[in-house]
């Protein structure tokens, strides 16, 4: 499995960042690119709440990560 | 019977009404009083459970970047996030180079602190206030460090992640609850600024056009830092971004021309030439007449529609009736055909841009959801700054200074609260750089500070120490919270919420150990007093935007523009319309539209727009001549130019000279084979217009501050 091979902490610079953080840094990249996606395709208009569609995405797109790495 | 049924219907409607009414005006008050809450209380309550060293830090990211505005959080947040990575990232080059020895550091630290400064004072919105955390961050992380260096790192990320902490429990409060959108704001002052310019167009100015054109162009201004912050929208603001850019850009266009042309009938007026100004006035009747339909300016598409064809059947029918105009004034005998002419060109020109204007109005407005402006079709983006860096540099030096002066007051006493002090310095130094009047702002957030230095006794001494879990906790902090909260959502006491807010969660006292302690509350107390007493000293001395000589220098700077655009030829006129506005706004001389000083501001704004059009006019004019008569256009551009660098009664007479004689060799059609003649037209009017612009300059006093020199000269 995935998790067996990604390591919990990775040294940046010496110092040991939590990969998590480095997943938390996707998943906000992930979602920005997606949201620009969906507002230049106006695919908003379909959608009852935006901010609450968003922060979805995001949570679930961070736990898939998340459980990559445990 | 039926009275007291209809008695009930009536009680019923007034009930309705009135919630209506508290439900569009104090329901989002109140919904915003609670989103702030929530967000503090989601912040600690994160803190804690992580352990963190200091959850008031959380506490006061969420009170620095809590705002009404949805998009306007998430901005806020962004730049915050950005200014605190450098500001930590700097922190850390610093300990690492100077922990060693105390001068270096600090002289390194008010080098930071200045570039910050100027940094907040050069850009605009919330750039300028990435730039302002820059330089706190250095003070909570970089100066804690230098007493214990080797745990920098350390203080750095936890710092970071309480930092992070806040931000994102702000932003997920405010974006999911009870979002207040941008758009709905934007569309007000869209349909506002509309409404005015219509009413101007329709029904004239009875007070002057100087005060409906400052509020033009705060509303420029405003609408811009929205437009600022609406990149992290989901809404229809971020997909018209661009368009509203156009909007902006096609607004500024239309008033600036309406305004010249009322200048020209203006002075035709002044000078008896009352023939001439009625007949512009005459000519300008029908698009006055259309712009209004029933006193009223149009508010639903059909109105638009109509409107916009009137304007249409104007252009189109405007040769005809200028004719007809022209005939009449030929019975006249001493009437002047080329004044009428210079007028027409540029009621042409105010009938055109307003049909751009309306174009791209009419498609925010009534059709927001099916077209847009597309970003790479309209590329004159961004508005052009003006920067005057003598303003920027005394602001950097003030900061750099106001650090330096704590930070040897530490030194010398010894003073366990200096780094409280130098923190609270320079969040007044960089966060009030760009204000306009620095003493009255500082007065007010003093106000807020002392505000929050007596409620931190309350909360430290009497509360917090039976504060037993997170609960109590929360019901103890929520007072300051809700009044930081309330303060800061009114416009005229947001900035004694905001020292309420900051001095509170400076002071607070649950960070490692819960309660109080007398020393320290005291010795922090009077760190916050000592900083705000040298910012504010330190204000005064400085206080650039309030002297003579600064009005004096922003005159001469709007001339240098002129000068700009006779002799530079990449200038557009775009370009110069941005720089002259830009330059005004920040001299900070316009907030107050019924300040003496503004007005004559304004003034001297829209005298210089009037000469900068019609110079890079000009300009465009001689791209494509021959050679002969270009060289003559070249040496007017030279002539005007020198007589804007020199104001003087020689320079202007040597360029009216000029002018007479070269509208002489035009009027005179010695042109033959040089110009053909519907070239010359355009030249002539122009060069009309620009001698029109430069003898009126001579009757209005050239320069009042000069001439009060020239009087102490003498």
């Amino acid at each position: 499995m995935l998790h067996e091979w990604i390591p919990r902490e990775l040294a940046f610079l010496d110092a040991h960042v939590p990969t998590l953080f480095l997943a938390f840094l996707l998943a906000a990249v992930a979602i920005w690119l997606l949201d620009k996606w969906l507002a230049a395709w106006n695919l908003y208009d379909l959608v009852w709440y935006p901010a609450l569609l968003r922060v979805a995405l995001f949570f679930g797109l961070f736990s898939v990560f998340g459980l990559m790495v445990y | 019977m039926p009275r007291i049924n209809h008695g009930v219907r009536l009680l019923a409607a007034c009930m309705q009404q009135a919630g209506a009414d508290w439900y569009r005006q104090d329901f989002p008050l109140i919904g915003y009083l609670f989103k702030y809450l929530l967000a503090a209380f989601l912040a600690l309550w994160v803190a804690l459970k992580m352990e963190m060293d200091q959850p008031a830090t959380a506490l006061l990211t969420v009170v620095i970047v809590m705002h009404f505005r949805s998009g306007m959080v998430m901005t806020k947040s962004y730049y915050r996030l950005i200014g605190t990575v450098i500001g930590i990232l700097f922190s850390l080059l610093l300990v690492a180079w100077f922990a060693q020895d105390r001068f270096p550091f600090f002289i390194a630290a008010a080098l930071w602190i200045g570039l910050c400064t100027a940094g907040s004072l050069v850009y605009r919105n919330f750039q300028s206030y990435g730039f302002v955390l820059a330089g706190y961050t250095l003070c909570i992380v970089g100066l804690p460090a230098t007493l214990t260096p080797w745990h920098t790192f350390q203080i750095a990320s936890t710092r970071l992640s309480e930092i992070g902490v806040g931000l994102l429990s702000a932003m997920l409060v405010s974006e999911l609850i009870l979002p207040q959108r941008l758009w709905e704001n934007i569309q007000a002052v869209l349909r506002g600024k509309f409404r005015d310019f219509s009413q101007l167009l329709g029904a004239g100015a009875s007070a002057g056009l100087n005060q409906p054109f400052l509020k033009f162009m705060q509303d420029l201004y405003q609408l811009e830092s929205f437009r600022a912050s609406v990149q992290f929208e989901t809404d229809d603001a971020r997909v018209h971004s661009t368009t509203i850019n156009q909007l902006n850009v096609r607004f500024m266009a239309v008033s600036t021309t309406y305004v010249v042309f009322q200048r020209l009938v203006q002075r035709l007026q002044a000078q008896g030439r009352s023939h001439e100004a009625n007949a512009l006035l005459a000519l300008m009747q029908p698009l006055a007449e259309a712009v209004l339909i029933d006193g009223r300016p149009a508010s639903d598409a059909q109105g638009l529609a109509r409107l916009q064809q009137a304007v249409t059947d104007f252009q189109l029918g405007f040769t005809a009736l200028f004719s007809r105009h022209l005939q009449a004034l030929a019975t006249l005998p001493d009437a002047n055909r080329l004044e009428v002419e210079t007028g027409a060109e540029l009621l042409q020109r105010l009938a055109t841009e307003l049909a751009a204007y309306l174009q791209t109005y009419v498609l925010l407005v009534a059709h927001p959801h099916t077209r847009q402006v597309d970003r790479r079709a309209f590329t004159a983006d961004q508005l052009h700054m003006h920067i005057d860096w003598l303003p920027v540099s005394i602001a950097a030096i003030r900061g750099a200074l106001t650090l330096l002066i704590l930070a040897a007051i530490w030194m010398t006493i010894d003073w366990p609260s200096g780094i409280l002090a130098m923190t609270l310095g320079v969040i007044t130094s960089t966060l009030f750089a760009a204000s306009p009047s620095p003493m009255a702002t500082i007065r007010q957030f003093a106000v807020g500070v002392l505000l929050g230095i007596a409620l931190v006794y309350v909360s430290n001494v009497f509360w917090l120490t039976a504060a037993h879990d997170y609960v109590m906790l929360c019901i103890v902090i929520a007072p300051a919270i809700l009044l930081t909260a309330w303060l800061s959502a009114r416009p005229a006491t947001a900035l004694v919420g905001a020292g309420l807010g900051i001095a509170y969660f400076l002071m607070v006292g649950f960070n490692q150990a819960l309660g109080d302690n007398p020393v320290k509350y005291f010795n922090d107390s009077i760190a916050l007093m000592i900083a705000l007493v040298v910012s504010g000293i330190m204000f005064s001395l400085t206080d650039y935007a309030a002297s003579p000589w600064a009005k004096a220098r922003v005159l001469t700077q709007l001339r240098q523009l002129v000068v700009d655009a006779c002799l530079n030829p990449d200038m557009t006129a775009t370009a110069f319309e941005m720089q002259a506005r830009d330059l005004i706004q920040r001299s900070g001389n316009v907030h107050r539209p019924q300040d003496a000083d503004s007005v004559r501001m304004v003034e001297a704004l829209c005298a210089t727009l009037e000469i900068g059009h019609a110079v890079i006019a000009l300009r465009a004019v001689a791209s494509d001549l021959s050679v002969q008569p270009r060289k003559l256009l070249q040496h007017t551009l030279v002539l005007i130019a020198h007589y804007y660098k020199q104001p003087g009664q020689k320079n202007q007479q040597q360029a009216l000279q000029w002018l007479d004689h070269f509208l002489g060799w035009l009027q005179g059609g010695e042109y033959d084979q040089a110009l053909a003649a519907w070239q010359a037209q355009p030249l002539t009017t122009q060069l009309h217009f620009i001698r029109l612009v430069i003898a009126a300059e001579a009757s209005a006093s050239p320069h009042p501050v000069l001439k009060q020199e020239a009087a102490y000269a003498a």
